[in-house]
């Protein structure tokens, strides 16, 4: 293990902010999406929940799951992924460390790609662990309805979880900029609801934060069926550049 | 070959001349110190010597090379503490001191000895298992001089080691920087504590305004009256250039 890979391993193991991310990751997707699912169909659902539960009871168990997780794991992984790299790039700057990777034999683009390549690998551990606790609870809850269908579904799902996580990398060149996470925290904030007004505008197919999100089921079966492979060719390209700019961006900062 | 050398060093805030052309270097085996009011420009020179500021101008050379495309192997052998001590809150103090050494170039095994022969070193024992969020402010500036010299760097930049070290912790920081020089490295170390300075420095530089303005003798007595003689008579000599540079500004 190298030097830089340890040190980012070390702080981020050990960091509040990968203890909630992680369990907003893991947690959350099948929670959510399961658990909604088999309160909307509940026999004493009712009342004003009853109307907002009414779209999970459409189609099998299986299918609203589905279309639900679709929905979860976009927003989550962003949002999720995107504050862990905010921390682990910020930090520098907010807990004043940054000073210390100067003239070392270890340069501070090493110490970027470590960053990001800790945040890529524990980010695909969590959202894979996510899917396949939802599969495990849907197979528990209603096993009739897990077709292959629902299965690939759920495969595409995580598809589109992992691209969205790739997506969040680029987080770290905000909080380069802004030399801190407070910067990133906004962006994070700000992309997220620009990503849902061009999405209710159909705007989404070539916007990176939509694209994987509608691909997965997020805006329904029409709008998924719109994107295509050029669309999600397009979302991994921006997240390789965005990771590149995270890389550079940091290797180049000085404190002033 | 010097350690250290900068040379002609001026680095712009705005209106403000942090560096006017300093130069200073550092030999091996030699305890360099340089006292300046605040404001002189030590930290900046020191920022500029490991490229965490860049300079407008003047070079910076550390074992010959340029700082900024200096090879792995030469950035192994510098240590520097400069504002900021190394450390990160969550880490204890043994996982900061070994992970600092790896950082340095040293393998696992090599770094976790160090870790521990440092942390005996400079009696950290106590809190060697613990996360150096809770340290003092001492003991974290222990911690930093720890993560330094861990991997015996033949050139330590040190600014200001001993603000917040107990009479115990400066005993110590002055044993470690006289036996790294006394193995042949050279360390540059800039601090108020003038007689601290006096005690351990081969050789003293004054710095005010940017630039390097006399020198003082080291194990001289009065050495504060001295420093404050050299700064005087550089104020009044440069009186009328303040005053142009001042209308130049309005």
């Amino acid at each position: 293990m190298s030097a830089a890979w340890a040190l980012q391993v070390a702080t981020f193991s050990r960091s509040l902010t990968a203890r909630l991310t992680t369990v907003l990751l893991v947690a959350f997707p099948p929670l959510m999406s399961v658990g909604m699912v088999m309160i909307a169909r509940a026999a004493d659902a009712a009342g004003p929940a009853a109307a907002k539960l009414a779209p999970y009871r459409d189609g099998t168990i299986g299918e609203a799951v589905t279309a639900l997780s679709g929905q979860v794991v976009s927003v989550v992984a962003l949002i999720g992924v995107g504050f862990a790299v905010a921390w682990l790039v910020g930090r520098e700057w907010a807990d004043r460390t940054l000073g210390s990777l100067f003239a070392l034999p270890v340069t501070r683009g090493q110490i970027a790609r470590a960053k990001l390549l800790v945040i890529a690998a524990w980010s695909a551990a969590c959202i894979t662990l996510a899917m396949a606790l939802t599969a495990g609870a849907l197979a528990l809850a209603d096993p009739g309805s897990f077709t292959g269908a629902v299965a690939g579904q759920l495969a595409r799902v995580w598809v589109a979880g992992l691209l969205m996580a790739a997506l969040a990398l680029g987080f770290g060149w905000v909080a380069v900029r802004f030399r801190g996470y407070l910067g990133a925290a906004g962006a994070i904030i700000a992309v997220t609801a620009a990503s849902q007004i061009l999405a209710m505008l159909g705007l989404g197919a070539w916007v990176p934060y939509i694209a994987p999100a509608m691909w997965a089921g997020a805006g329904g079966p029409a709008e998924a069926a719109a994107i295509g492979p050029a669309s999600l060719l397009a979302a991994a390209a921006f997240a390789g550049l965005a990771a590149w700019a995270s890389v550079r961006a940091f290797a180049r900062t000085r404190l002033g | 070959m010097s350690a250290l050398e900068l040379s002609d060093a001026v680095r712009t805030y705005g209106g403000l001349r942090a560096l006017d052309g300093l130069c200073l270097s550092v030999e091996p085996g030699e305890i360099h110190a340089i006292i300046g009011l605040n404001g002189a420009g030590k930290t900046t020179a020191m920022k500029a010597m490991v490229g965490q500021t860049a300079l407008d101008e003047g070079t910076v050379r550390i074992f010959g090379e340029d700082v900024a495309h200096a090879a792995p192997t030469t950035l192994a052998r510098v240590g520097f503490a400069i504002d900021q001590p190394f450390g990160y809150p969550e880490l204890t103090v043994r996982a900061n001191i070994v992970l600092a050494a790896r950082l340095h170039g040293l393998d696992r095994a090599d770094a976790e000895a160090a870790a521990s022969s440092w942390i005996a070193r400079l009696e950290l024992g106590r809190w060697a298992g613990r996360g150096a969020r809770g340290l003092s402010l001492g003991n974290r500036q222990r911690l930093g001089l720890a993560c330094i010299a861990a991997h015996a760097p033949d050139l330590l930049i040190l600014d200001e080691p001993t603000n917040a070290l107990d009479p115990a912790g400066v005993l110590l920081l002055r044993d470690v920087l006289v036996a790294a020089a006394a193995r042949g490295a050279g360390v540059l170390v800039s601090s108020h504590h003038l007689d601290e300075v006096s005690r351990m420095a081969h050789r003293i530089t004054v710095v005010h305004a940017g630039r390097v303005v006399g020198t003082l003798q080291p194990g001289q007595t009065d050495l504060e009256h001295r420093f404050f003689e050299v700064v005087r008579a550089w104020d009044a000599d440069h009186r009328d250039d303040a005053r142009v540079r001042a209308e130049a500004h309005a």
